[in-house]
């Protein structure tokens, strides 16, 4: 549909020479606003390089650029580099492009929010362990907790003045003033029998009192003035005027106490802080890592540096969302408008609501000041969203809510037709004797029983419904009620995935396999669907009674006692998502939990965890001690784990979330729940903080002004936040409310006190008679669909195989198994050097040496320069030793008549290191023939030995390699086209030629005994150690101390050590 | 004629087979490949070792560490060393990377490059850029492999100058021909995920189905732009789906060799805190000490230690922990600053402990135990490498360079022969053709990726987005793309923009609303006769105590927990003093106190804060700690306020009075109650009344009345037997914060008793709530006796530190885990 702009809108679309705010209400257009304005600037020349954007959320970034794509097409090459995108990641950019003038890591990342609150709260154990903290503060534990609130307030306000200096000393202590004014109250005269009793006492205990309060201790002082406070408060009517003035001086004297107590917990508090950070920041430092406060920090301080300034010419700078913006935020933009650019924010004062983290709502007054003078304050006031009978509603309210608050109100008008009823209604329950959290239930069930009537009515499908909590602490209350009247709902508040049964029952059955002894966890485990005991059975259990269990829960339990067994030992040695899947597998608990009430949203849950278990052993949290650990911490830190989406956005599902995380939607039909309770809690805690005051200990003066300041500022974000929550509603608004111990400063007190100023039309008040609860059809209502897919059979296709491994398979299979399927390594025994060979070389590098001399030799007077060459190629320094009897081993052979036949054969009829890749039925076999001489009958091939061997043990170790000559054969004369006519292994040592059978030189059956042997061992592969049965050559095996069959055949020796192999007599094929 | 084909190494054994099938003698090699034949044909010596590469980095930075100037400011950072790395790389293959870099940046790159490439000639290490270049030397000076003449460059894309050089040099005088994917006009089909899980398994899904339908595995592929990320969603699928896959192998951190020698370096650097030590004895992944499971549960029970100290006085005295000291105390004696050599000739000797047989004996499994031999050798290779090296680091940095070796070091998984489906890169495209390719994770910024400037370099990645889209659907005939509409973390994705909006599939979603079945918790009413039987002989035999009734009125599912199955929950220590513990000392001290004023003259207000602050100063002591300044002015106002109230009229008589022989009525039978309370004041009248001494919050007045806290009505039911010679007047909760005592008072005695105006009830009421409290009692008893134990607790805080909520499956918090 085409975009037609108001007037308004077209205003803030197209001035674009001058900064501009704009004040954008709910639902007025202000996302297309900042869309059109792009396009608008695009079109007038700005290139997508100048323009800068930035968006609340990255969901809004990617909405923006989605909008910008279709409707410019032909520039999405040009948008992929636009910034458009969340102040945190113009940060990341802008510090990824400057790691050295920010003096960090140029591979930093941005640490999750549990990683960085694990460090800080490490650092804060450190440090505050290092001190002495003062008494008051409490145990070691309240330290850090009130450290750990602390840190993080102020650093969310962008606050690093961390020590308080008091300009004003400590007033001494009023001790002779006291002593007067108590001698005055004692000398007055009593008119009744109670002020004589009274003034009695406060003569007998004065003596004890002041010398307490002689005492230079606080506490004694303290307890002393409480008791001397209780006493003087006991003298009342007339008289009570006479003591005022010591009632006054106690007061005094114990703010003063209170007050120096504070001041040294404070200067305590501002030292560690002090400390805490510097270790904090430099422990991010050197991990690499960064938090949100040190992106905003870091980038302000880069952007002082005119030169880093510079690389970000933006001409335009657009701001969403301008409300909720801090001070520091605001100083990023305004290093940029300070180089040219135009400022452009939009924004709704009434829609901050981010305070607490430590977002300004005067950053967006002040930017409107700013732009007053040299630009344009805009105002969108129409309302595309509610119905017109909505917004009249919350006109009349706000109007008057806002009545005197900073930002004002400006009321909106409406666009669509009117819907001839009355949209908000207001729910409510009797409340009057019920405890708050048996309210809370009545209430929900109200909300869940006009929900069902919502949907049954078929005016509404449960996923047009949302739920708006303004916290979360009683949501479980609103949950069980839905569960109860079988609404589907999934709670995205960012809380309780932990806590939910199906979580707990993974956690607790990790519980168990870490400790078999932990009662608890089994019997957790025992009940829960993995294996369905009852609770007779766990008593029987308890009991050591197993027989009187029923059949069934025997044969679970008998299914517990297996699957612990597999498990036990699969979580020794494999990572902890795989031991997720075998335990879900084992137990059929996804199935068994799909048939549950809100089996999906379990199953979810389930496959959540299972995903977020992937995720962590990607990130080297691998194991179940680590991945348990991992979660605690996660549950514990970041609590704001919301259950998984099903079906994403999806399912037909009533939604329950916080009003923060509605921001920015919209739903057909809001429920507003429990406007009962408190709008606003006085800040809490011993110790607060305030950006214009410092920090500030319970009893001090500060601290009540810190506190008034803090309420008065909740108040209003209150407001403001229920002005988000009202207009998320697009047609229908439930205000759910309890009658009866009302609370005052509740949203439902606001809504009370002006429901009056607003036409009743407009609303319709629904009472709280609950009708009995229908019950529920029971059984299945959803099918599992869970394909189940069975393995494949394998495909082969071409396996290639060297003919090394063959001659190894037919050597010995189980060598074979541990060297070229299990690929176990050599390399210890290498490292052992010689190996009875007297060359002090390994078999592998005096093979390696000797074959590639003899490979390239052809004047015998190079023997000894190739020979070193060839030693360096191998990484080896040869002595004097060594290379005589290298030499002497080769000399023989050159002297040979086949030294001379090699150096007769003229080119093309002899190859030299000849390398084939030859198809044998479905595979393939490649191998290195040293030297094939190409004749008229045939070819005949050579391969050269290096074994430390007599003559008389030529034949022997000659007819080891059998299958290599054979295999050597065949592949070159299937290679050259011409039948083999010999295959021989020189024995360089005695300087002797072995020949292979003839009768083995037949290529068709060398082809057919290939298919054989490599069909026999991709079976045996499919079936493991068992197929590969060991031959008994072991003391010629190299592997045999890693292998079983060796150490019973006694050729026994431990991993790391090689046996006592008296000779090295099958050495490694050289490929 | 022989023909060389040169191929990007993912399609080397592709190539090989494809050539083998069609009967041609043509070899095949890649580039490092024919530059290691060239080398090897001119006898020219050099070493591979990437793990040394890597130390050599570290090595140059900590050469030259003081003479830089630009780089100072993050010289000490792992990140900077694995940028200069990635550098290095480029600079080696001939890119031009100064072109915008700052001269003093220029200047110290380059020596660092210089030093870089000296020490790997002291070693005698060759990178693969430094192999190329030997070839191409080596080219120079004659004719490599005159037997090839023709070359086919298949796939090889776009060549860094120095692959450039190096191909123009081999091909010169030889046929060459160059193969070049063409966009092919695919069958394209473009799907919209939800999220990248569902996207891995649509994929899959097809995948699986063009498997069954004959296709073979050679013939399809799967892509993403970076496939690493997607790992943790393709391993779980793909194995739910039985597609057969090539896995990377497992890096050597990740074996138990690993984490133990790490986790024996980190656990010292963090002063072996509670984790590591866990970690470090965690069966199968830990050092392999044999603990038991006792050894094991104490050590999970331990409080929160630090230090070898601690631990060592702590569990030292139960059996098996020793030997965990010592191998601690030996590794913090080798952990300080000291050269990498020394490092490598420590790990050398640790690896002699270290026999994968202690984790796994091939008879349990060989193919687990063959897996840590692989690290066993491979840890060998990072000692050996290490001990080549000269430069001293400090243990935090020796820590990050081993966690950086062992992650990138590989080891080889089991050899499969059946085949299995490629998962690629997307820019390893375009060197084969497959039937299938299915593409995921395409999204913007990921494909094509950010071209965003390098900060040294300011170079930015030029991407060309058409040639990608080509190369990608040049691949196959038939290419599936996907895209998740948000990412990981549900965050919003667009898709790529090489992808036409128009092509994109939308999911259908909507489904029939339904009613799900309500949540039936069940009535948790036990009926085995057998259990009623045993469990009714016991409370008929045993009695309950005041604790258990109170536990069962505040929820009977505890209550069957832990009476019942009589289970124990195991909590872990605490190092400072919890409030239960300050409980008992309170209880003590308080005892104590009035245990020597039962008779005589009261002791003077001073002398009474004298010995309860001495008293309680001993208390704490003992424990090691010091008593709190807060407990201590709670303490003497307290007495103060108590020895004002004795003064009245009651005074202490009885502390710490047991009782046993108190029965309760009930439908089978009395039931014995016992109990002990605290405190009993008796009045010289005849009168008296009963006192549980708090130091937390105590009930309401409202919930003592109404029976959800059962402890002051047991007490006031219990003292008709147990002192049937005077008249119990009232019960309470005494709260030793100075509050008013919470419970039920006779009116009569208000003054006498200071107490507060909702505590006290006119003689007839009080008579009524008597009644009222055996009845409670009664009706509680009856229902434990008829098995009754549904999951009801009094109010949400009943569960908050329940440690039984696993077994109750009461969703409410997180103690469980």
């Amino acid at each position: 549909m085409e975009f037609k702009p108001t007037e308004r809108q077209q205003e803030a679309i197209t001035t674009i020479h001058c900064p501009v705010a704009v004040v954008a209400g709910a639902g007025s257009g202000k996302t297309r606003v900042l869309v059109e304005r792009y396009l608008y600037l695009l079109d007038k020349g700005v290139k997508v390089d100048e323009i800068a954007a930035i968006t609340f959320t990255k969901k809004a970034a990617q909405e923006m650029k989605e909008r910008l794509r279709k409707a410019r097409p032909e520039l999405i090459p040009d948008l992929e580099r636009a910034q458009i995108s969340t102040v945190h990641s113009l940060c990341q950019r802008i510090i990824q492009e400057h790691p050295l003038q920010a003096r960090m890591d140029p591979r930093f990342r941005v640490g999750e929010e549990w990683e960085t609150r694990l460090l800080l709260a490490e650092v804060i154990e450190e440090v505050v362990q290092e001190t002495a903290p003062p008494s008051d503060l409490g145990t070691f534990g309240d330290v850090c907790s009130v450290v750990l609130g602390l840190y993080e307030k102020m650093l969310s306000k962008g606050d690093l003045r961390f020590e308080r200096a008091f300009s004003e000393p400590l007033a001494e202590f009023p001790l002779l003033p006291l002593e007067a004014e108590v001698k005055k109250a004692l000398a007055i005269v009593p008119s009744t029998v109670r002020q004589r009793e009274v003034l009695a006492e406060l003569a007998e205990e004065w003596p004890y009192l002041v010398e307490l309060l002689r005492l230079p201790d606080d506490n004694l002082r303290l307890e002393a003035l409480e008791i001397l406070r209780r006493q003087v408060g006991k003298i009342r009517g007339k008289l009570a005027e006479e003591v005022r003035a010591l009632k006054e001086l106690i007061a005094f004297a114990e703010e003063l106490i209170a007050e120096g107590k504070g001041r040294a917990v404070v200067t305590y508090l501002g030292q560690v802080l002090q400390r805490i950070h510097a270790l904090y920041s430099e422990r991010k430092r050197l991990g690499g890592l960064v938090d949100f406060n040190d992106l905003e920090r870091i980038t302000c301080e880069l952007l002082q540096d005119p030169l880093v300034a510079a690389d970000y010419p933006f001409s335009h700078v657009l701001v969403d969302e301008f409300q909720d913006t801090n001070p520091l935020q605001k100083r990023i933009v305004d290093a940029f408008t300070a180089r040219g650019a135009l400022l452009f924010v939009v924004g709704d004062p009434k829609q901050s609501i981010y305070r607490f983290r430590g977002a300004d709502v005067g950053v967006f007054l002040q930017a409107e000041q700013e732009v007053q003078g040299k630009g344009r304050r805009i105002v969108l006031d129409t309302n595309f969203r509610s119905t017109p009978e909505l917004i009249q509603f919350g006109n009349a309210f706000f109007a008057k809510l806002l009545e005197g608050e900073l930002i004002g109100f400006d009321a909106s008008c409406h666009h669509r037709t009117h819907a001839h009823r009355p949209c908000v209604s207001i729910l409510q329950v009797a409340a009057d004797d019920l405890a708050v959290d048996e309210a809370r239930a009545l209430e929900a069930r109200q909300i869940a029983l006009k929900i069902r009537e919502l949907v049954d009515s078929g005016r509404y499908r449960y996923e047009q419904i949302s739920i708006l909590f303004r916290a979360m602490t009683s949501v479980y209350i609103y949950e069980r009620a839905l569960k109860e009247a079988g609404v589907p709902y999934v709670n995205l508040s960012g809380r309780g995935f932990y806590s939910k049964q199906e979580i707990q029952d993974v956690l607790h059955y990790f519980r168990w396999l870490e400790d078999a002894g932990d009662e608890v966890a089994r019997l957790a485990v025992l009940r829960s669907p993995f294996y369905l005991i009852s609770d007779s059975g766990l008593f029987w259990l308890r009991q050591g009674r197993e027989d009187k269990l029923s059949p069934k829960e025997q044969a679970a339990l008998a299914q517990a006692a297996q699957d612990y067994a597999a498990l036990q030992l699969l979580a020794k040695h494999r990572p902890a998502p795989e031991v997720i899947t075998e335990l879900l597998r084992r137990t059929n608990y996804v199935e068994k939990t799909w048939k549950l009430p809100f089996g999906p949203q379990k199953v979810a849950n389930i496959e959540k965890l299972l995903e977020q278990s992937w995720d962590l052993f990607a990130r080297n949290v691998y194991t179940i001690p680590e991945q348990v650990r991992y979660l605690r911490l996660l549950a514990r830190e970041a609590q704001k784990e919301g259950e998984a989406q099903l079906d994403a956005e999806h399912a037909d599902v009533v939604v329950l979330r916080t009003i923060h995380s509605a921001k920015g939607l919209e739903f057909p039909v809001v429920f507003l729940a429990d406007t009962s309770a408190a709008a606003v809690r006085a800040p809490k805690g011993k110790a607060l903080y305030h950006p214009e005051v410092g920090l500030a200990w319970r009893g001090m003066r500060d601290y009540k002004l810190i506190q008034e300041q803090e309420k008065a500022a909740e108040i209003s974000e209150s407001k403001r936040l229920l002005y988000v929550a009202f207009t998320r509603a697009q047609e229908e608004l439930y205000w759910c409310a309890r009658r009866g111990r009302e609370v005052t400063d509740s949203w439902w007190s606001w809504l009370q006190a002006h429901l009056e100023s607003i036409d009743p039309q407009l609303y319709q008040l629904v009472p709280g008679e609950l009708p009995p609860l229908e019950p529920q059809p029971q059984g299945e209502t959803a099918r599992l669909e869970l394909s189940r897919y069975q393995p494949l059979p394998p495909q082969y296709s071409q396996v290639v195989f060297s003919v090394t491994e063959l001659m190894n398979y037919d050597r010995c299979p189980r060598y074979y198994y541990l060297r070229h399927i299990l690929g176990l390594p050599e390399r210890s025994r290498d490292k052992q050097g010689a190996l009875g060979a007297s060359s002090g070389l390994s078999a592998t590098e005096r093979g390696s040496i000797v074959h590639r001399v003899v490979e390239l030799i052809k004047d015998p007077a190079a023997l000894s320069v190739l020979v070193e060459q060839a030693a360096a190629l191998e990484g080896v320094e040869l002595d004097a030793r060594q290379r005589a009897q290298l030499e002497e081993m080769i000399l023989p052979y050159l002297r040979s008549e086949f030294f001379a036949r090699v150096q007769a054969e003229p080119a093309g009829q002899l190859y030299k290191e000849r390398s084939f890749f030859r198809a044998a039925g479905d595979f393939i076999v490649n191998g290195l023939v040293d030297q094939v001489f190409v004749g008229e009958k045939g070819v005949e091939v050579v391969d050269f030995k290096t074994n430390w061997i007599t003559a008389d043990q030529v034949p022997e170790v000659g007819a080891a390699y059998a299958v290599q000559l054979r295999l050597y054969a065949w592949a070159m004369a299937r290679e050259l086209g011409r039948p083999a006519v010999s295959s021989q292994a020189y024995f360089l040592i005695p300087n002797r030629l072995y020949a292979l059978d003839p009768e083995l030189l037949d290529a068709d059956e060398t082809e057919q005994w290939i298919v054989d042997t490599c069909q026999r061992i991709i079976r045996g592969a499919e079936l493991g150690a068992q197929a590969f049965l060991p031959r008994d050559n072991c003391a010629l095996c190299r592997q045999n101390y890693y292998c079983l069959h060796a150490w019973n055949a006694g050729k026994d020796g431990r991993f790391g050590e090689t046996t006592d192999v008296e000779e090295d007599l099958l050495e490694e094929e050289l490929l | 004629m022989t023909v060389l084909h040169l191929v990007p190494s993912t399609y080397l054994r592709q190539t090989r087979r494809r050539l083998s099938r069609e009967g041609q003698p043509a070899l095949a090699a890649t580039l490092g490949g024919l530059a290691a034949q060239i080398l090897r044909a001119g006898m020219v010596s050099y070493q591979e070792n990437r793990l040394l590469e890597g130390v050599a980095v570290w090595q140059c930075v900590q050469d030259l560490e003081e003479r830089l100037e630009f780089f100072a400011p993050i010289a000490q950072f792992k990140g900077f060393r694995q940028e200069l790395q990635w550098l290095f790389g480029r600079l080696d293959y001939g890119e031009d990377i100064y072109g915008a870099m700052p001269q003093p940046g220029r200047a110290e790159l380059e020596l660092l490059h210089r030093r870089y490439h000296e020490i790997l000639e002291e070693h005698g290490v060759v990178t693969a850029p430094g192999r190329l270049k030997l070839a191409l030397e080596l080219m120079g000076q004659g004719r490599v492999l005159p037997e090839v003449d023709t070359v086919i460059l298949e796939g090889l894309g776009e060549l860094r100058p120095l692959e450039q050089a190096f191909v123009a040099a081999f091909t010169a005088g030889r046929q060459v021909e160059v193969v070049k994917r063409q966009a092919q006009d695919p069958v394209l089909k473009v799907t919209k995920a939800q999220d990248p899980a569902d996207e891995v398994e649509l994929m899959a899904q097809a995948l699986r189905r063009q498997i069954e339908r004959g296709t073979p595995l050679e013939a399809v592929a799967v892509a993403f732009p970076s496939p690493e990320q997607y790992l943790p969603l393709i391993i779980p699928t793909f194995a739910r789906l039985h597609i057969p896959w090539q896995a990377p192998g497992t890096s050597l951190r990740n074996t138990p060799l690993g984490k133990t020698l790490l986790i024996l370096i980190a656990g010292t650097l963090a002063d072996w805190d509670k984790r590591s030590l866990e970690l470090l004895t965690a069966p199968g992944w830990g050092f392999p000490f044999g603990l038991s499971g006792e050894a094991h549960r104490l050590l999970r029970l331990a409080p929160p230690l630090k230090g070898l100290a601690s631990w060592r006085s702590y569990l030292g005295q139960q059996e098996g922990w020793e030997p965990v000291f010592q191998v601690m105390a030996e590794v913090e004696a080798e952990l300080r600053l000291r050269p990498l050599s020394e490092y490598g000739a420590w790990l050398e000797s640790l690896l002699d402990r270290l026999d994968p047989q202690l984790w796994v004996t091939p008879a349990d499994s060989v193919e687990t135990w063959a897996e840590l031999v692989k690290a066993w050798d491979g840890l060998l290779d990072v000692a050996q490498t290490l001990r080549r090296f000269s430069c001293a680091l400090p243990p935090a940095q020796f820590l990050q360079l081993l966690e950086d070796l062992l992650g990138s070091y590989l080891i080889r998984p089991r050899r499969v022969f059946s085949e299995r489906v490629q998962v690629l890169r997307t820019d390893q495209l375009g060197g084969f053709v497959y039937d299938y390719l299915f593409v995921g994770g395409l999204v913007e910024g990921q494909f094509p990726p950010h071209g965003r400037a390098h900060w040294l370099t300011k170079a930015r990645a030029e991407v060309e987005r058409e040639q990608l889209f080509t190369a990608l659907t040049g691949s196959a005939r038939h290419v599936f793309l996907y895209y998740p509409e948000v990412d990981r973390e549900g965050k919003r994705n667009l898709p790529a923009t090489v992808l036409h909006p128009a092509e994109a599939e939308e999911k259908a979603a909507a489904r029939e609303p339904v009613h799900f079945p309500s949540l039936f918790i069940g009535s948790g009413l036990l009926n085995d006769a057998d259990l009623l039987e045993q469990l009714r002989e016991k409370v008929l035999k045993q009695g309950l105590s005041v604790s258990q009734l109170n536990t069962y009125a505040k929820c009977p599912y505890r209550f069957f927990c832990e009476y019942v199955l009589n289970l124990e929950a195991l909590e872990e220590e605490s190092l400072e003093l919890d409030a239960r513990e300050k409980g008992i000392i309170v209880h003590s001290v308080l005892r104590t106190f009035w245990a020597r004023h039962l008779e005589g003259p009261l002791p003077s207000l001073e002398e009474a804060q004298l010995l309860l602050e001495e008293l309680l100063t001993s208390a704490y002591r003992e424990r090691g700690f010091a008593p709190p300044a807060d407990l201590v002015r709670a303490l003497r106002f307290f007495i103060r306020q108590d020895l004002q109230r004795v003064q009245k009229g009651f005074r202490p008589a009885y502390l710490e009075r047991a009782f046993g022989q108190v029965v309760i009525p009930s439908a089978h039978g009395p039931v014995p109650m016992r109990g002990r309370i605290d405190r009993i004041d008796w009045h010289p009248d005849g009168a008296y009344v009963l006192y549980d001494y708090k130091t937390g919050d105590p009930p309401s007045n409202e919930s003592v009345r109404e029976g959800k806290d059962v402890q002051v009505a047991a007490y006031l039911v219990a003292a008709q037997t147990l002192l049937p010679q005077g008249r119990a007047v009232g019960a309470a909760y005494y709260p030793i914060d100075g509050g008013s005592p919470r419970g039920v008072f006779h009116q009569d005695y208000r003054d006498e008793l200071a107490a507060a105006r909702g505590s006290t009830m006119a003689g007839e009421d009080y008579l009524q709530q008597l009644a009222k409290f055996e009845q409670i009692l009664s009706e509680l008893v009856d229902s434990i006796l008829e098995g009754a134990f549904p999951v009801e607790p009094a109010d949400s805080r009943v569960c908050s530190y329940c440690p039984f909520q696993g077994i109750c499956r009461k969703e409410v918090g997180l103690s469980g885990i």
